[in-house]
């Protein structure tokens, strides 16, 4: 048996977790290689043309890669694939996009054939100006963005040498006391400095609200930072006032609430994306001031129109932050092009390892329909279907006997259909917090969340991002988006805040079996299973009543 | 090399019979179709069509020996010295070169009288060296240039420089001056002469004086490739033969999937774009890639057309269980030997017109790579076989074919490739030469929550195919990776698979613990068994209930699948014209329904029947002939009649193994005769065959021969 890795022809790179050489090859194919999934066997990674380009921007030479996969191959590497990965990166830089001190933004070539061949597409003819030379073409600055996105459509991705705008300075120093950065957040903020644009991926309660304080410490200039509600403004506010120099009055918000605009100013994606008679009323907020940093909190959520505007800010440093970079309408090369390449990635099971995420079993709970149910499921329209099996009363039930099993413990129940939640919030007698609750309502009740004031809360998908509930300790899912992946890791991330005592966290999915309830189910575990977390699965009549074969 | 032979024909019956079948092995063109005589072989080597196959196959050293031996004596005999004076080199090489176009019958006779066939002269055109080939002794110019040399060249300096540019620009070739500024001065002084078509030249005497009597300037007699840093020999082989164990890999997939994914043929023979994207994708692979395996699947009728819808065959499923190695030669050889390529739109792979010049283009490729030459394969190509008409754009893409079918390893040749270049195809040696390369097979796998099976390297292929049949193949190459799914697993459930045996299955070959989701998905899906089972029956046989039954129970129908449905009726998945035809092989009347088509002969058949006849056993014919006193024969046995089928079958069988068979055949006047014949090649419906009977070799249709018996 010799190196720890599998180069696989369709470019996917399989890395044993056992091997001894398992932590050096992973170093070394990071810079390179995406990681895919990593359940506990087999970490999968994959090469990308993407991948290979922003590797070469990295100063990564492909004779390096070669070198790379060969040293840790177990088997032979297929020839062409080497072939293949020299040319991609022989691809890389040779368009330049830069300043020239006469036309300001150029895009030029050494080799005038691969200018002739990018000017000649009808995408790139609006966004570049007169030919200077045979080698050079004048590029209109708001089109930065917008024609390297093209280029590397185009199979020719420019090397972006026109640097940042430093932005207005701003002193902002992280705070000292009994805390430090950890070696990944380390890890992350240095990553994405050295590049200037990218996207951080830590998992959910790792500390991503850090790496961007971090981040606009080591800038120190005015940050704009984009979060996906008000609540999660208010949780940056605080954090940003906790670990930084930063006070009250440096920080605005600029919500559905509130519009300050300060040196760090914090905007919802949602007032970003509002319109009034077809117009985005606050896109200018981009504009409002001369800003050094823009941070995109939960950047798989990203709206369309920001990322419409995104491509025109190419010259301010951006950083993007999520736990899972799995978008469903599958732009996930958008967030790469537009925010930039991913800088950091850690597998969820190795920061657990290290002890800053809390460990988490994952259970499905299977509940089955009555034979009436069953009927009435049977002849339901295709698009009701999903509804009464996720609204299966034996779900009730089951969440009523998993609470007392976690008696006096922290528990979240989340849902996605409102009635099935107010019924449940009803007979449990718990608070319900939905998008409809005030935000000075929803923050008094995770207030008293957090300090064990109440012990069972039942939310909406509103709590699916950016709450912090450090001491919730057991989710139950009763109902998802359908088969979305990214929103159940992200409820798993609700309850993976390290716990004082250790102790392990819970989450259970409760799936009426045989329906479109449980098919989608499987496919919201799968971004979890491939990040090593594995489901054990259970009947719900053994839990209500004891499995009799124990 | 025999002297003073008088004839070609004469030159050939001298030379020995190692010499002789050495002839028939290095020219094909004299071989088939195989000779009656010794004056027919001399006619056949010195036949136009003939002699220029030859040349193809010459190394510019050996075309510049010959062109030189052209130029040299134009109408008659010389020496091996007069040549290396000539070429300005070493007699030695030349003689060895000489020696090899001697053995190809290029050049006939020995010694100082060296001849030159008519036909190579021919070949090389008029002037061969850049030379006119006729002497003319007795212009008093060529008598200046040939009896006082300096005074020659006193004379040429008084030349105006328009005539004596003309001139030196000339004495290299071609020979023929146009009517510029400065002939009619070489006209007036005897410098030119005209040949009987008008043409206007330099006289060869002039030519070679000025040329210091040289015929070619820079003669090239060895490979010039040989001094680049030679390859290290077996450097490729390793990792060639992981690519060999992936193409076999990959065709397993792509044919595998052809049961799921239909591949039909429109009117024009392509495959619907749409289908053959969907099987690329299904396989995880480019479409180029499958369009390569379907082309050399096909070739190893490993896939065939049934009713328009291309399936895998009979001959697949019976190859499936041979080791690796084994199946990997016959694709191997198949690619090597298929006259098609991959065409620009790879739906048009199947459908796109023959080039029957491929196959001498991948064995040129190999010879290269074999010889080190990847480097500058069109270099090599140029001093190897510099007549071959072969673009850049062929070479790179069989050279890519070749990496693919792992015979190369980035254009280095790997132990497969070195096996076809030495000109042996048997298909046992090449899987013989990568088989210790192969990497060694696992059946072990990692089962992960996230529901896939990985196996950390090349998985037995029975092993694949049975994790295929329920999971979903997610990505290739040494490792492979499977994803369960619900679709998959009912799918196998349907098709009759048993859940839970296979997941005891799996359990035996897991170094992991099974994940319980992995467990309750199969549970799940497994529990909703369907009550019905499909099989295909594509033929069915009837009969007496006891002849049926001992038909269903002969094992050596197996390849045809038999099954006793009832008494006295047999199914069978195969095409009724390859039972018709296993069945008749094996000694069973078989009645066909009307309007049916008789039984095709088999491809192996036909394939056998094509190989090239064996040069030794000709060369035996042709002194059989020599001797023309046929053997006194045993009285002919009365002969059974045969069928056509049975016909072919033991010609093919004696062709290729060297026996003699009695043959009952219509004579040309219609006279039924019985003769001992031993088959030397069997082509294009005729039996080409040496009459013992007869002393003589002759060809026979098959359609004439009515009863046949071995010897």
């Amino acid at each position: 048996m010799s190196g720890p890795l599998i180069v696989q022809s369709d470019k996917t790179l399989l890395l044993e977790v056992d091997h001894e050489q398992f932590v050096e090859c992973r170093n070394a194919i990071a810079p390179f290689a995406e990681l895919e999934r990593s359940p506990e066997h087999i970490h999968t990674y994959r090469m990308t043309d993407l991948g290979l380009w922003n590797a070469g921007a990295a100063g990564y030479d492909a004779e390096q890669v070669v070198d790379t996969l060969i040293t840790y191959s177990r088997f032979p590497v297929p020839h062409s694939l080497l072939v293949e990965v020299a040319d991609t990166m022989s691809r890389y830089g040779r368009l330049q996009l830069h300043h020239h001190p006469a036309h300001g933004l150029v895009l030029s070539s050494g080799e005038p054939a691969i200018l002739d061949e990018v000017l000649h597409s009808k995408k790139v003819q609006p966004m570049v100006g007169e030919r200077i030379d045979r080698e050079t073409v004048r590029v209109h600055p708001s089109e930065r963005g917008r024609l390297k996105q093209i280029l590397v459509a185009l199979g020719w991705p420019a090397e972006d040498l026109a640097g940042y705008v430093d932005g207005e300075a701003h002193e902002i120093a992280l705070a000292q006391g009994e805390w430090s950065l950890r070696d990944y957040q380390k890890q992350a903020v240095d990553g994405f400095l050295a590049g200037g644009s990218g996207v951080v991926v830590l998992p959910c309660g790792s500390g991503k609200t850090i790496v961007g304080a971090a981040a606009m410490a080591d800038l120190s200039a005015t940050t704009l930072i984009l979060v996906t509600n008000t609540v999660a403004a208010r949780q940056w506010k605080a954090e940003l006032l906790r670990r930084t120099s930063l006070t009250d009055e440096e920080i605005g918000e600029y919500s559905g609430a509130r519009k300050e605009i300060r040196p760090v100013t914090i905007a919802t994606y949602q007032v970003l994306t509002t319109r009034r008679q077809g117009e985005y009323q606050h896109l200018d907020l981009f504009d409002a001031r001369d800003w050094g940093l823009i941070i995109y909190d939960e950047v798989h959520l990203l709206p369309a129109p920001v990322f419409r505007f995104t491509a025109d800010i190419q010259a301010r440093r951006r950083l993007g932050l999520t736990a899972t970079l799995v978008r469903e309408d599958g732009r996930e090369g958008d967030v790469f092009g537009l925010i930039g390449p991913k800088r950091y990635d850690a597998p969820w099971r190795e920061i657990e390892a290290q002890g800053w995420i809390a460990p988490a079993e994952c259970t499905e709970v299977r509940v089955a329909l009555t034979d009436s149910e069953r009927t009435v499921y049977a002849v339901a329209e295709f698009e009701d279907k999903y509804r009464l099996a996720a609204h299966a009363p034996a779900k009730t039930r089951i969440v009523r006997r998993l609470l007392a099993e976690h008696e006096g413990e922290q528990t979240l129940i989340i849902g996605q259909y409102l009635d099935q939640l107010e019924e449940l919030a009803e007979s449990l007698a718990a608070p319900l917090v939905t998008g409809k609750t005030p935000v000075r309502e929803r923050e008094r009740l995770f207030e008293a969340f957090r300090t064990g004031e109440i012990t069972t809360l039942v939310v909406s998908k509103v709590a699916n991002f950016s709450v912090d509930l450090p001491e919730a300790t057991v989710a139950i899912q009763v109902s998802g988006t359908f088969g979305s992946r990214q929103e159940e890791a992200q409820r798993l991330g609700r309850i993976l805040r390290p716990k004082a005592d250790g102790r392990t966290a819970h989450f259970y999915t409760i799936v009426t079996r045989e329906t479109v309830d449980a098919e989608f189910a499987a496919k919201r575990q799968r971004f979890l299973a491939e990040q090593g977390y594995a489901y054990s699965i259970v009947a719900g009549d053994d839990l209500l009543y004891g499995d009799p074969t124990a | 090399m025999p002297t003073r032979a008088r004839s070609l024909a004469e030159d050939l019956r001298a030379r020995d019979d190692d010499a002789l079948a050495r002839l028939l092995q290095l020219r094909p063109d004299t071989l088939r179709p195989v000779p009656r005589s010794f004056a027919d072989l001399a006619l056949r080597a010195n036949s136009g069509p003939g002699v220029v196959a030859a040349l193809d196959d010459l190394t510019a050293a050996h075309l510049g020996v010959l062109e030189a031996a052209c130029a040299l004596a134009p109408a008659g005999r010389f020496a091996v010295a007069d040549l290396a004076r000539g070429l300005d080199t070493d007699p030695d090489a030349v003689e060895v070169v000489v020696a090899d176009l001697y053995d190809r019958a290029l050049l006939w006779g020995g010694g100082d009288d060296l001849r030159v066939p008519s036909a190579v002269r021919d070949a090389m055109g008029p002037y061969p060296c850049g030379l006119d080939t006729v002497v003319r002794e007795n212009l008093p110019a060529v008598r200046l240039a040939t009896d006082d040399p300096a005074a020659f060249s006193d004379r040429l300096a008084l030349a105006p420089p328009a005539a004596r540019d003309l001139l030196l620009a000339h004495i290299w070739g071609p020979p023929t001056l146009p009517d510029v500024p400065g002939r009619d001065w070489l006209a007036d002084a005897d410098f030119m002469a005209t040949d009987e078509a008008g043409n206007v030249l330099v006289p060869r005497e002039i030519a070679l004086q000025l040329r210091r009597g040289l015929l070619a300037l820079d003669p090239v007699l060895a490979d010039p490739s040989a001094a680049a840093p030679p390859t290290q020999l077996h450097a490729a082989d390793a990792p060639a033969a992981h690519a060999a164990d992936q193409f076999l890999r990959d065709t397993d997939r792509v044919i595998q999937q052809l049961e799921r994914v239909a591949l039909g043929r429109q009117a024009n023979g392509a495959f619907p774009v749409r289908d053959l994207d969907t099987l690329a994708t299904a396989a995880g692979l480019p479409k180029e890639g499958v369009a390569l395996i379907l082309a050399v699947a096909h070739a190893a009728q490993w896939v065939d057309y049934d009713e328009d819808r291309l399936r895998p065959t009979t001959c697949y499923e019976t190859e499936f269980p041979h080791a690796v190695a084994d199946r990997w030669a016959t694709l191997a050889l198949a690619w090597y030997q298929m006259d098609r390529g991959v065409p620009r739109e790879p739906a048009r792979v199947l459908a796109a017109a023959p080039d029957p010049a491929l196959p001498a283009v991948r064995c040129l490729v190999l010879t290269g790579l074999a010889a080190g030459a990847a480097r500058d394969l069109t270099g090599w190509l140029a001093w190897f076989r510099p007549r071959a008409d072969v673009t850049g754009a062929t070479l790179a893409a069989v050279t890519a074919d070749a990496d693919a079918l792992g015979l190369c390893f980035g254009g280095v040749a790997g132990a497969g490739a070195r096996y076809l270049a030495s000109g042996a195809t048997e298909a046992r040696e090449l899987a013989a030469a990568i088989a210790p390369d192969l990497p060694e097979l696992t059946d072990r796998l990692i089962l992960q929550a996230d529901l896939t099976a990985t196996s950390l390297g090349p998985l037995h292929p029975g092993v694949e195919r049975r994790l295929g049949d329920m999971a979903e193949w997610e990505s290739g190459g040494a490792a492979t990776v499977y994803r369960f799914t619900p679709a998959g697993i009912r799918r196998a459930v349907a098709q009759g698979i048993d859940a839970t045996a296979f997941l005891d299955w799996l359990e035996s070959l897991s170094a992991t613990p099974v994940p319980q989701a992995l467990g309750v998905l199969m549970a799940d899906e497994g529990a909703a068994t369907p009550t019905l089972t499909a099989h295909s029956a594509m033929t069915v046989l009837t009969g007496a209930a006891d002849a049926i039954a001992s038909l269903a129970a002969d094992p050596s129908l197996a390849e045809l699948g038999l099954r006793e449905v009832a008494p006295g009726v047999i199914v069978s998945p195969v095409p009724l014209e390859r039972v018709s035809h296993v069945l008749l092989d094996n000694g069973h009347q078989v009645a066909l329904p009307p309007g049916s088509a008789p039984p095709v002969l088999p491809s192996g058949a036909t394939a056998a029947g094509t190989a090239a006849p064996d040069p030794r056993r000709v060369v035996r014919s042709l002194r059989g002939v020599e001797r023309g006193n046929p053997a006194t024969d045993p009285a002919p046995p009365d002969l059974a009649p045969a069928g056509p089928a049975q016909i072919h079958d033991a010609l093919a069988r004696a062709a290729a193994g060297h026996g003699q068979l009695w043959l009952t055949f219509a004579s040309e006047d219609g006279e039924r005769i019985t003769h001992l014949l031993e088959p030397l090649d069997l082509a294009a419906g005729d039996v080409c065959a040496f009459d013992h009977s007869a002393g003589e070799i002759r060809t026979i249709p098959l359609e004439r021969i009515v009863a046949i018996s071995s010897v």
